[in-house]
């Protein structure tokens, strides 16, 4: 089975998510020179640069997770749904969204994180956001 | 409002334990093998060719003349079928 995200974004978007990444071009250059076998890297620098000159030109990212392993069931489609459309601002507020036990949605969460399905991101002192990253999720089989 | 085509892709599969990375670029494609930092790209020498030394960049053999998606088909195959990179193998796959 192979699942697929796929994200459209903007020049602008794409280099936000690469300073995030690397800090800086001059940075991320100076890592290739240390390890010029990182061939991500190598691209990325490349798409990178030519985004700076294109900010508004548009790029679409697909990942994709080949496994043997159902990841995706019921509940996890329903919490994706909840957190694209409802924001929630920490795993207990998806709990509550979805109507579900926070028990149940933890472990839930904690796998769609581990496949890259999901992010957490530390916004509120306390607690992790869940933040969808993707436009696009697809199964083929 | 302006509307902007999208004129690059990349694809990253994520299987056996490496990362197949397929950029699209109005000027050029290219494949990467991951961690094995195997890249096949058509860049810069006008035809298609595979770098198998990641330690010697000048080190490419060319090959038969596939599209971006048929070689991604065959890298996808390769390894899916091998569990693994064998990269001679992979070669003769793609003459």
């Amino acid at each position: 089975m192979m699942i697929s995200l796929v994200k459209e974004q903007n020049g602008l978007e794409f280099i936000k998510e690469m300073e995030n990444q690397y800090k800086s071009i001059e940075e991320a250059e100076n890592t290739l020179k240390r390890n010029p076998v990182n061939m991500i890297l190598y691209v990325d620098l490349e798409n990178w640069k030519h985004y700076l000159k294109n900010p508004n030109e548009k790029i679409k990212r697909t990942t994709s997770l080949v496994t043997d392993e159902l990841i995706l069931g019921e509940i996890e489609l329903q919490l994706l749904n909840t957190i694209k459309r409802d924001n929630p601002k920490s795993i207990r507020e998806l709990a509550r969204l979805s109507g579900k036990d926070i028990s149940v949605v933890q472990p839930k969460i904690k796998n769609l994180v581990k496949n890259g399905l999901i992010q957490l991101k530390k916004i509120y002192k306390n607690s992790k956001t869940p933040y969808l990253n993707y436009d696009q999720i697809t199964i083929d089989v | 409002m302006v509307y902007y085509m999208i004129k690059r892709n990349q694809d990253k599969i994520f299987i056996n334990n490496k990362i197949i990375y397929k950029v699209e670029t109005d000027t050029g494609w290219s494949i990467v093998i991951m961690p094995d930092a195997i890249l096949i790209d058509n860049y810069h020498h006008g035809y298609v060719h595979i770098h198998p030394d990641p330690m010697n960049h000048n080190n490419k053999i060319e090959i038969k003349d596939f599209n971006q998606d048929d070689i991604h088909f065959i890298v996808y195959n390769h390894i899916f079928q091998n569990k693994k990179l064998i990269i001679k193998k992979l070669i003769s796959e793609l003459k």
